[in-house]
């Protein structure tokens, strides 16, 4: 089943493999590609581009084509503020005062952008054909606002006709765009219309349930599936929402994903959501991103369900929260492995791992959830298990389950992430990946060599003889027949005997002062309580 | 030390400049004040008023894309960090534009980069006592505004006095807030109110040297959730943290789909019904020692999935 099967059978709340996802990569796009928001939804090219990247990246089930709640705005007569790093934002109001619509320019496909978003949509379905492409379009209640400002809150009380004459004419345009979307490809058009969140059930009903209604009984019968999108607190509005019959709502954190799910299976249409944006997916950690969006798959259930974040990504999200969240949804195991992790303590111990690589032997650790139960950590405990005969008694390996609170005390203080994970002598070395065998066996070879290449170079130390010349003369040549005699190569250091108070603490002389090199690590920086056994073992 | 963030909300043409130009009157002689605002938003502070009156401030614009959705502020970190750094405010005020989402824009504001430089002094709500009664009817975020302040102002009390039906709606929004009636911005309690949300009254006050003396140093942090709480589990977080949450309030969803009012100052909870709130569990937690990351974490595993 690929990804476009996998959306089309969730909205139609049919079985699926599994729960589908779409992150809602709108300017998010430009950042993969290293670009600026505003050349990024000014150019076909670019759309494509962030578009690739994202699929390459993230593997979603769908995509959006382009995510700009300005798009028909502009191409009606509102003017924009560009904007380096979001989409731009209307600054004008053509409409304005109650102004009639007939004063808005023709709307057709060569208006504003509209031509350019169209291309991208037609050459992003070629380009990807197994994910299902998202047309979005503004709603018809947001593009009244974007054309009259909004004084629409007062007009709504004042001249409800007028407001109504002005949702007609923008359903109009949300019907022109899912058209033009369809054409190029487009499987799902979703009606994004964040301000219905402002207003409650009954003036919904008075003067949103109409258009909105008509725009998804267009879109139906021109053979596309249907979203409505709302962000806010717009709890209030699910029941008319669904009333409006669409194939699927979609929400964002604002709304309990619970609730939505009650009401949305109530009348037999899927639903989506409800990522947080702001504190998980922008600032949390990839950890902190799997646990939420388990939550969401726990809470939704994986029938008619379509994983995806509240709204459009920032920006800058982080490629590796929005891979982490990917990576869930489609393995199984990595699944039990967040479980496994949320019910330990916020706050674990850590080992002093000081005595890891100091050890003549080299040691394995093998960090699983349970390599009894899950089938990647078997293959790498195997691995390891076949592998570790060959250097005899020179290497040890031990198994920690992250189901005992011994495992995850010792995940936690090696840092390990992800699992399963093979540390050699306290390293991360492989991750998630079964290692072929010869690339472990390279590995602990490697790390044999560098600890034999420590210990021949402990080995070279020096002798530092203080006194005056007259005190050390016969002293040196004694030592250097000791060295001869042994065949070492041990060099002779000498200092006066004032030189060596402060240094060596010596208070007679002359003094013999064996300096022995232990090199205790090379290229890394140890952590501190590394240190401080080091330290203790010169005290 | 921390630098208090006032957010000040209220709907189009409620009176935010009018309080803003008070409140600089009062402060700004003594104080840097710092004003953020929706730079393309309708009906945002006018900082050509506020320049008028002579008083210092420094202004920055948070150039979002969307009127609508605060989510997409992640530039806006960068910048707010790097003015902070540059101007080192005393005390910031916070104007969420009319339609936009008071309680995102706070949250942004636990990103790292910015938190170790402020906390979340206080919510104020400016009400448009003439037009009260029309928008509340139609606009939905009238009501989230007033049901998330500690402080909400009657405004334009000359023009309109606060009649017994709108009091009674806002009290039934939000019993704790304390209410004031206001004219062009000024109340009677506006300095001790202005003092409160600077985090001076969290400390003794010895021969009215309040300000001049060292202010522990306050951490806050807003909580959005879909999780569901008990009573049990509240009283449970609340009692372990106790030592470090001088102010909690907010709205928490039970399991039974009711909305939950949770109020403690100084280790005092009350937890009551409320029947107007239909959101997610929000909670706004203020106090010494509170670190966004760790409170937050805590307060997710007393809740149970929905």
């Amino acid at each position: 089943m690929d990804g476009r099967e996998r959306i089309l059978k969730a909205f139609n709340s049919e079985p699926v493999d599994r729960v589908p996802w779409v992150p809602f990569v709108g300017v998010h796009g430009a950042f993969l590609i290293g670009k600026n928001a505003d050349e990024y939804l000014q150019s076909a090219d670019l759309m494509v581009r962030g578009i690739e990247s994202a699929i390459e990246a993230y593997q979603p089930d769908g995509m959006p084509v382009c995510f700009d709640l300005q798009l028909e705005a502009e191409a009606l007569g509102c003017k924009l503020a560009w904007s380096k790093e979001n989409p731009p934002a209307v600054i004008s109001h053509p409409l304005a005062g109650g102004k009639s619509v007939g004063i808005l320019p023709v709307f057709d496909k060569e208006s504003g952008r509209i031509s350019l978003v169209l291309e991208a949509a037609w050459r992003a379905r070629q380009g990807s054909p197994g994910t299902a492409m998202y047309g979005l379009i503004t709603g018809p209640f947001t593009l009244a606002l974007h054309l009259l400002g909004t004084d629409i809150f007062m007009m709504m009380f004042e001249n409800p006709d007028y407001i109504k004459e002005l949702l007609s004419y923008t359903a109009g345009i949300s019907k022109n765009m899912a058209d033009w979307y369809i054409e190029a490809g487009c499987d799902v058009i979703a009606v994004v219309d964040p301000m219905t969140s402002q207003i409650g059930p009954d003036h919904f009903e008075q003067f949103i349930h109409n258009p909105v209604s008509s725009v998804f009984s267009h879109i139906r019968n021109h053979g596309a599936l249907s979203s409505f999108f709302v962000c806010g607190h717009a709890q209030q509005n699910i029941d008319v929402m669904c009333k409006t019959g669409p194939d699927n709502v979609s929400i964002d954190e604002n709304i309990p994903l619970a609730y939505v799910r009650d009401i949305c299976r109530r009348y037999g249409i899927s639903f989506g959501g409800n990522l947080q944006l702001t504190l998980v997916l922008l600032m949390g950690s990839p950890e902190d991103c799997q646990k939420h969006a388990l939550d969401c798959i726990d809470t939704a259930g994986e029938s008619g369900f379509i994983l995806a974040p509240g709204c459009d990504l920032p920006m800058k999200t982080p490629v590796e929260n929005i891979k982490s969240v990917g990576q869930l949804v489609r393995d199984n195991y990595q699944r039990d492995v967040v479980r496994a992790l949320d019910k330990t303590p916020d706050e674990m111990p850590r080992l002093n791992l000081g005595e890891y690589g100091q050890t003549d032997k080299v040691i394995v650790d093998i960090i699983t959830l349970d390599s009894e139960s899950c089938a990647p950590c078997q293959y790498m405990v195997e691995a390891v298990r076949e592998v570790a005969p060959h250097f005899e008694e020179l290497v040890e390996w031990r198994e920690h389950s992250i189901k005992n609170l011994d495992g995850v005390t010792f995940m936690s203080s090696l840092f390990v992430k992800n699992i399963p994970t093979i540390c050699i002598d306290g390293k991360i070395s492989f991750v998630s990946q079964i290692p072929p065998k010869q690339e472990l066996i390279k590995a602990i070879q490697k790390r044999i060599n560098e600890k034999m290449k420590l210990r021949i170079r402990e080995k070279h130390g020096k002798i530092v003889l203080a006194g005056s010349p007259e005190e050390l003369r016969e002293i040196i040549e004694k030592a250097r027949i000791a060295i001869l005699e042994l065949g070492a190569q041990i060099e002779i250091e000498t200092i006066t005997a004032e030189e060596a108070r402060s240094l060596y603490g010596i208070s007679q002389s002359p003094a013999w002062i064996n300096v022995r090199n232990r090199i205790k690590s090379e290229g890394t920086e140890p952590a501190v309580d590394v240190m401080r056994e080091w330290i203790k073992a010169l005290l | 030390m921390k630098i208090p963030l006032i957010l000040v909300t209220g709907f189009l043409g409620s009176g935010k400049t009018s309080l803003l130009r008070q409140v600089l009157e009062r402060l700004g002689p003594r104080k840097r004040i710092a004003i953020i605002q929706n730079e393309f938003a309708p009906g945002r502070v006018d900082s050509a008023e506020l320049e008028a009156s002579g008083i210092p401030f420094h202004l920055l614009e948070i150039n979002n894309g969307s009127v609508f959705c605060a989510c997409l502020l992640d530039d806006f970190i960068v910048r707010l960090a790097e003015f902070l750094k540059t101007y080192q405010p005393e005390a910031i005020f916070l104007e969420a534009t009319g339609l936009a989402d008071p309680v995102s824009l706070a949250q942004v504001m636990q990103a790292p980069e910015v938190s170790k430089y402020l906390f979340l002094g206080g919510v104020w709500t400016v009400i448009d006592s003439v037009n009260f009664n029309k928008y509340q009817q139609y606009v939905q975020r009238v009501r989230h505004q007033v049901q998330i302040a500690d402080l909400i102002l009657f405004n334009k009390s000359d023009l309109a006095a606060p009649d017994a039906a709108m009091t009674e709606q806002i009290n039934l929004w939000n019993p704790t807030a304390e209410k004031f009636i206001s004219r062009n911005g000024f109340f009677d309690n506006i300095e001790e109110s202005i003092s409160k949300s600077m985090g001076v009254h969290e400390i003794p006050d010895i021969a009215g040297l309040k300000e001049s003396l060292p202010r522990p140093d306050i951490g806050s942090c807003v909580i959005r959730t879909q999780k569901v709480y008990t009573e049990k589990a509240l009283i449970g977080f609340h009692d372990e943290n106790k030592e470090i949450i001088y102010r909690l309030k907010g709205y928490v969803r039970s399991r039974d789909g009711q909305a939950l009012l949770v109020h403690s100052v100084f280790g005092r909870l009350t937890i009551e019904k409320a029947a107007y709130w239909d959101g997610p569990t929000e909670i706004i937690l203020m106090g010494p020692g509170i670190r966004p990351g760790l409170i937050t974490k805590e307060f997710l595993k007393s809740g149970e999935n929905a």
